[in-house]
């Protein structure tokens, strides 16, 4: 009984210390709203399009095959793959010795409207991975595409099957549109006129993305304020904190056209995966794409479901495909405290399994 | 579940995590942790309970219907501005557009005729000098170079 005395009231201790801890801490967040260093891995900006930008990290180049990263176009900023030292996936894949390449589709405002998926998949991607190629003296790359910058690869991969691309992983990419979830149920065509949209906004603007996202997970904003509030007392996990606040909170508007195409033909009509899409004139082909293909999907995802991302390998030709299904949600896939436990390591072993040159 | 029924759900997943914390034994030290455990419970529950009702159908429509309010007070605003700008004798947002794109489009074009001029440069090149194609000239960047061409060659939009 004395034990269990003594055992309660260290717990009580512990707790109050870190009730202490989490009053001066707040009293700091509070005093100090000063915004988090983010993407502080050094880069060097290669190529530019349009908005678009190219980015080479620093690395010691040890593997052979250069890495082109795909994000998704607007919506949100790229940052988050390189969010604080420490917790940066291209900190993590450079320390690896990947030389690693950023397409950063850039922020759009009015003027940029026009601008239609056709000409990222046949123009912008394209170009891009020529100049990896050439900046790194390479003739082969691999592709990660995360969220729609995966579809956008997967696009570009069905319509290019020549492409220099030696490997593709798809991580947390919507493939198959019918298995989209609430968003796949809230943009069914009968309700949602994405023409109307564009022809009101001229693009997404950046409010709806906002109202989208937060609606989507309404209980989100109570949940990272109680786990803030839980953790106050944890100095690493407010920097964290901040720093993926910052990047949640900092949204993107969309290109009118772009959003248009996004809705209607891959949404709402599933052309994708139905092999009914076309660019140039001529058909993206899924099955046509050989390279080996990874499709990494999140248990937790309720922005692009894990069945969605799966459903990649169903199609295409490639007979070295594999798919993981790792713990967490959209972002925490691949940010956040648990990506590099789990995601991570799985996404760079991989790819030395496939570095051909190497 | 009729519309009139979706907040039921709340209630019972509420009720349920609250009972099935209550029913773990005796309030321990930790009551901070008990509490915590509690609330992740019970916003689980109610996430649980949004998301079935934000899935329906009904959600949906309503969605719908308010977006299509939204875009038509947008809509409205926008012509009374572009309105305006005419009858000042400003550009439209619209015409700033276009004269973007131009812009855009001279870029593009700029730069697959770099393009074209650098791949001729490196066969002429190649020609003169009679060498086998160096790895920068190797069978994939020739490949590209055809590619590239052929791009070039496509009609705009």
């Amino acid at each position: 009984m004395p034990e269990r005395l003594a055992d309660d009231t260290a717990r009580w201790q512990e707790e109050m210390q870190r009730n202490a801890q989490r009053m001066t801490n707040f009293a700091t967040l509070m005093l100090n709203p000063a915004p988090a260093v983010v993407g502080a891995t050094p880069r060097e900006e290669i190529y530019r399009k349009g908005k678009a930008r190219l980015y080479r990290y620093v690395s010691s180049k040890s593997r052979h095959v250069p890495l082109l990263f795909v994000p998704n176009l607007g919506l949100s900023r790229p940052y988050v793959f390189d969010l604080t030292p420490g917790g940066s996936f291209i900190e993590y894949m450079t320390g690896h010795g990947f030389d690693f390449y950023l397409l950063d589709w850039g922020q759009f405002g009015p003027e940029d409207r026009d601008l239609t998926m056709g000409e990222c998949i046949t123009r912008v991607l394209p170009r891009m991975v020529r100049k990896v190629l050439d900046t790194s003296g390479a003739e082969q790359l691999s592709m990660l595409g995360y969220c729609m910058g995966a579809t956008l690869t997967a696009s570009y991969l069905g319509l290019e099957p020549e492409s220099p691309v030696v490997s593709f992983i798809n991580m947390a990419g919507p493939i198959d549109f019918a298995k989209s979830g609430l968003f796949g149920v809230w943009l069914d065509k009968r309700y949602f006129d994405a023409d109307k949209v564009v022809d009101a906004f001229g693009q997404l603007p950046v409010e709806m993305v906002m109202a989208g996202m937060k609606l989507l997970k309404p209980t989100m904003e109570f949940t990272s304020r109680l786990n803030l509030w839980w953790n106050l007392w944890n100095k690493d996990y407010i920097d964290g904190f901040k720093a993926l606040n910052q990047w949640a909170n900092d949204y993107e508007p969309m290109p009118g056209e772009f959003f248009r195409e996004w809705i209607k033909s891959f949404y709402q009509d599933n052309r994708l995966i139905r092999g009914e899409l076309r660019y140039a004139g001529r058909p993206v082909r899924l099955q046509s794409v050989r390279c080996p293909v990874l499709a990494v999907g999140a248990k937790e995802d309720h922005i692009v479901p894990a069945e969605s991302v799966r459903a990649l390998l169903e199609v295409v030709g490639s007979t070295d495909k594999e798919y993981l299904e790792l713990p967490g949600g959209h972002i925490s896939l691949i940010a956040g405290r648990s990506a590099p436990v789990h995601c991570w390591p799985k996404i760079h072993s991989w790819l030395v399994e496939h570095d051909t040159a190497g | 579940m009729g519309e009139g029924n979706i907040w039921r759900p709340f209630m019972d997943q509420g009720i349920a995590a609250w009972a099935a914390l209550m029913a773990r034994g005796p309030v321990s030290p930790d009551l901070m942790a008990q509490w915590k455990q509690f609330l992740d419970e019970w916003i689980a529950a109610w996430g649980k309970a949004l998301e079935q009702a934000m899935g329906t159908e009904a959600f949906a429509q309503a969605l719908g219907r308010y977006l299509e309010q939204w875009t038509a007070v947008q809509a409205t605003a926008q012509k009374a501005s572009a309105d305006m700008a005419q009858a000042l004798g400003m550009p439209s947002r619209a015409q700033l557009s276009n004269v973007v794109r131009q812009v855009t489009d001279m870029e593009e074009r700029i730069e697959v005729l770099t393009d074209q001029v650098g791949a001729l440069a490196s066969r002429i090149e190649s020609l003169i000098h009679g060498s086998t194609p160096t790895r920068t000239q190797s069978r994939a960047t020739r490949r590209r170079g055809q590619r590239r061409a052929a791009h070039g060659g496509k009609k705009r939009r």
